[in-house]
């Protein structure tokens, strides 16, 4: 595709490709890294893997010659020639491989990115020429060497031990293709969303390819609906290639040939071609009917189908790929893309296929009146099928709409409180029944609609996660360190403004534990420890947040050189040595704070942390270090569970008001004095059945005037913790209601205790309690120390630390 | 509230082009003070004031601005002028700088002047108090004086942090 005739379409198909290619490289790099570990395994490498591999390379080398991407072209002709090798048996993967199929992911990338900025692949021959002379290598020395096992190849992988690959035929056959191939593909990398998101798409293209032929048939000329029949085949070609659909795809893609020869050559469509690709319509929906149902799509008599496109390309007789005599095998070239010895193997199946169910059935308009009567057998079967493949449909909405209808939501809330609460009504002394309970109604209303949208924009954070393998791998390779990294809980949903925001903070955290954390292999023996370091990411809900925790068993953060850099940075006036540890911790989020004695490629400009504070701040998260000398380290990202409504209890204490979560609170209760221990500073502590718990006053740690100076005037809260309690005094519950987060003004920053505001039914702002920050307050204040230490036995009195 | 409802529509009809030079003037005490009118959203009365814990004291706590929370400063308290009950003359001046809204407590606000810049004299620096850096020049208006504020200044957020720290610090 020359670069000077891009119209809107070219474009179009341009930004496709990049997308899909990108999307394929993200799925396929975890892959190679995990064929990499998967080497130390007795049984070797997974063949499915290298299958899903190849088909990338093989999906993305089809695409870019279509497209006349010639770089991308070639790189990835190389490297699938090279895979092809391993996937055949005739070879091994060192670990000098698996890098440099990586580099070549990688230089996809940027290509892929060129051709989204520039339109073109160009500029990058010189580094593509390196690229393919090293894969070329590669490829000599495995075809001259023969046997996997060369002395080359041992020193090439450092700490590899290559192991054979399976092969599960003899060698010189072709590797299994087609149905073991697809069926195995949907095993591994394909989650079920992806399957009903293929399967929704897919549906919709069909229904548009549909849509533009018919109105093809009333305006066979207008070029308009002939690209859009020619797009819809197009991505769905690209779909069904993706997940391995091979019957599907190679149907849709003989038929988005037929489709661009008469683009091409400005051809007028026949009404005979169009009832054809209607009928092969038909079939794709018939094939994506058995994906659904948990089937591998095949298609009947495919090569039936396929030689009477084949005679229409040559109908239409410019230069169709291959000469138009030997219909049987020119199929292979124009349906597949490159022909091979897998091609031809699949070529006899499908023939041995069409003889099977067809018998007899050579030629093509049999085979049609035969699935014709088939229709009419099954028609009304068939209908109510395609109904249920119709039902599950899906929306793609833009996000910025998402984001008015969450905004929209919180406002409703408000509105809703200043309406139940309106003092007009609630003065009024009339009978209100009938009032409270629209006043419920409505509120259940409300609710379901919050539900609804908080679901709406949930992920599941796998994707985030799984790109920090790559992150692990490379970052720990270039620090020569050994690194694994787990990953614990990934199926963990958060709303999509978490996965917009959570990615750099991980990758600043990791790189963090990288590069200070965890030490070099000698070190670790040294100190006794295992000679690979974890790295462990984990999700988990925890009440009505989530938390994301960043775990490494290095050495931990060193309180010395933190204090000793914060002065130096001038960052803390004093010695510091006053300051907690949990204090001194939060001191390298601070802008400018940066340990590392020698500043590396990956991290040590000390900007890091201070992302990873802004970020999890943005999303009204906060982040919690706990640390272990020699043991490591544990940071935790506490993140609101839903970003804009929790249920909140409205307290008063004086003239203010707060509102504690409700998810936080365990009981209330009105103090006894027969219950209440005073210690000798002042600290109060209550026992509730046998347990003591400190108690707090909100208008101390408020430092507001309260009503309830005495315990007996005023109600305790009993709230909850990480496993511990505190008792809250305030002086009146008023209700429980539920409360619009908004942020507290960045002129104001971060408050201890506070998570943020609200404003409530009346209109005025109500702060909202951080139970976990007032738990903090409580371990400094050094009025409560002895609260402190009870805190720290879990409630229990020690008489032995008076 | 007449002054400043015609004000607040002063505000609305000025467009950028027009703003050049413009200053809103507002007291504090028996003195006038100025605030260029770019930085000026608008004009409200006092509101009932949610306090915040640990922060300085002309840092007044948050109000409820049609949906939006937003910090309000008492200037007096800023300026260190002392105290003085809110009443109905009571205004908030609500200024965005940074994207970010705060509101500004003053004693009333007075009008819209034009102020060019010859008519703007540098602050003499005698005192070197601590308030005068926030001036960022002296206005002739007829016969009396302008002290004009710089708005950024004012809300200075290093400023504040250290004071937060101290604040907190003697917590």
């Amino acid at each position: 595709m020359a670069a000077s005739k891009l119209d809107n379409e070219q474009l179009e198909l341009l930004h496709s490709f990049v997308e899909e290619g990108l999307e394929m490289l993200d799925e396929v790099e975890p892959q190679l890294i995990e064929l990499e570990r998967g080497s130390f395994q007795i049984e070797g490498v997974d063949p499915e893997v290298l299958n899903g591999i190849f088909r990338l390379f093989h999906s993305l080398k089809g695409s870019a010659g279509y497209l006349g991407l010639e770089t991308i072209n070639r790189v990835t002709h190389t490297a699938e020639t090279l895979l092809d090798l391993f996937r055949k048996g005739s070879a091994v993967l060192s670990s000098e491989h698996i890098d440099l199929l990586i580099r070549t992911c990688d230089f996809m990338r940027q290509l892929l990115g060129d051709v989204n900025g520039k339109q073109t692949d160009k500029g990058n021959e010189d580094e593509a020429k390196k690229l393919i002379g090293q894969l070329g290598q590669a490829v000599t020395a495995i075809q001259q060497s023969g046997t996997p096992s060369s002395a080359e190849q041992e020193k090439n992988s450092k700490t590899l031990k290559p192991k054979i690959v399976p092969a599960s035929k003899a060698p010189s056959e072709p590797p299994p293709e087609g149905e073991e191939a697809q069926s195995s593909t949907l095993h591994f990398t394909i989650t079920p969303e992806m399957a009903i998101q293929f399967s929704v798409e897919s549906q919709e293209l069909i229904d548009q390819a549909e849509q533009a032929l018919l109105a093809l048939e009333k305006e066979p000329n207008n070029l308009e609906h002939l690209s859009q029949a020619f797009r819809a085949m197009h991505s769905f070609k690209g779909n069904c290639g993706m997940f391995g659909h091979r019957d599907l795809e190679k149907l849709s893609h003989q038929s988005e040939t037929v489709l661009a020869e008469i683009k091409d050559n400005a051809r007028s469509i026949t009404n005979d071609l169009i009832s054809l690709l209607l009928e092969i319509l038909d079939e794709l929906k018939g094939g994506l009917r058995m994906i659904t149902e948990g089937q591998a799509a095949k298609i009947q008599g495919l090569l039936g189908w396929m030689s009477l496109l084949q005679d229409y390309i040559g109908e239409i007789g410019v230069h169709a790929t291959a000469p138009i005599a030997n219909a049987e095998s020119n199929m292979a070239d124009s349906s597949g893309g490159q022909a091979s010895a897998t091609e031809e193997a699949e070529l006899e199946r499908l023939l041995a296929e069409v003889c099977e169910t067809a018998p007899g059935a050579s030629t093509p308009p049999q085979i049609l009146e035969r699935r014709q009567g088939d229709d009419r057998r099954s028609g009304a079967g068939r209908r109510q099928l395609d109904t249920g493949v119709a039902q599950r449909q899906s929306v793609r909405v833009d996000v910025e709409k998402l984001d008015a209808l969450l905004d929209l939501v919180g406002e409703l809330v408000i509105a809703e409180a200043m309406v139940a609460q309106n003092p007009d009504i609630r003065g009024a002394r009339i009978s209100l029944d009938r009032f409270e309970k629209s006043v419920l109604h409505l509120e259940k209303i409300s609710r379901d609609l919050q539900d609804t949208i908080t679901s709406i924009r949930m992920i599941p954070l796998s994707g985030t996660f799984r790109k920090m393998i790559r992150l692990v791998r490379d970052l720990s390779t270039k620090a020569e360190k050994k690194i694994e990294l787990e990953i614990i809980g990934e199926e963990t949903e958060v709303d999509k403004t978490v996965i917009e925001q959570i990615n750099d903070p991980l990758v600043h955290l990791i790189r963090n534990s990288i590069d200070h954390g965890i030490e070099t292999p000698d070190k670790r023996l040294a100190a006794g420890k295992n000679e690979i370091g974890t790295i462990t990411l984990e999700a988990k809900y925890m009440g009505s947040e989530v938390w994301i925790l960043v775990k490494d068993d290095g050495k931990g953060l060193n309180r010395e050189k933190i204090l000793a850099k914060a002065i130096e940075r001038g960052l803390l006036s004093g010695e510091g040595n006053e300051l907690s540890d949990a204090e001194v911790w939060q001191l390298i989020f601070l802008p400018g704070f940066s340990t590392a004695e020698k500043v590396t490629d990956v991290s040590g400009r000390g900007v890091g942390m201070d992302v990873v504070k802004r970020n999890i701040e943005n999303l009204r998260g906060k982040v919690d270090v706990r640390c272990e000398p020699e043991q490591g380290c544990v940071f935790t990202l506490r993140l609101p569970l839903t970003l804009a409504i929790i249920d909140g209890m409205v307290v008063r204490v004086g003239q203010e008001r707060y509102i504690v979560p409700i998810v936080s609170i365990k009981e209330t209760l009105r103090p006894n004095y027969k219950d209440v221990t005073q210690l000798m500073d002042g600290q109060q502590i209550i026992n509730i059945r046998g347990n003591l718990i400190p108690i707090m006053s909100l208008h101390e740690i408020f430092k507001v005037q309260s009503e309830a100076k005495d315990l007996s005037e005023g109600l305790i809260l009993m709230v909850e913790n990480e496993g511990r309690s505190l008792c809250l005094l305030v002086d009146e519950l008023i209700g429980q209601q539920q409360i619009v987060i908004k942020g507290l003004s960045r002129y104001i920053g971060d408050l201890q205790g506070i998570s943020g505001c609200t404003i409530l039914g009346d209109g005025d702002v109500s702060l909202i309690m951080d139970i976990a920050g007032i738990f903090n307050l409580s371990g400094q204040n050094k009025v409560s120390t002895p609260g402190r230490d009870l805190l720290k036995q879990g409630g229990r009195l020690q008489p032995a630390t008076m | 509230m007449t002054t400043t409802d015609k004000l607040n529509e002063d505000l609305l009809e000025m467009q950028e082009d027009t703003q050049e030079g413009k200053h809103l003037t507002f007291a504090l005490g028996k003195e006038e003070y100025g605030i260029e009118i770019k930085n000026v959203t608008e004009i409200i009365g006092i509101q009932n004031i949610t306090d915040l814990p640990d922060m300085p004291n002309y840092v007044k706590g948050v109000i409820n601005l049609r949906g939006k929370v937003i910090p309000v400063m008492d200037v007096r308290l800023r300026f260190g002028l002392g105290e003085r009950a809110y009443d109905e003359r009571t205004c908030i001046i609500v200024v965005t700088i940074r994207n970010s809204a705060v509101g500004l407590i003053v004693d009333s606000v007075s009008e819209v002047v034009d102020i060019a810049a010859g008519q703007i004299e540098p602050p003499p620096l005698v005192r070197g108090g601590q308030s005068s850096r926030f001036v960022s020049g002296l206005g002739h208006v007829d016969e009396s004086v302008k002290i004009l504020l710089s708005i950024s200044d004012l809300l200075d957020d290093s400023e504040l942090d250290q004071e937060l720290e101290t604040a907190r610090g003697e917590a």
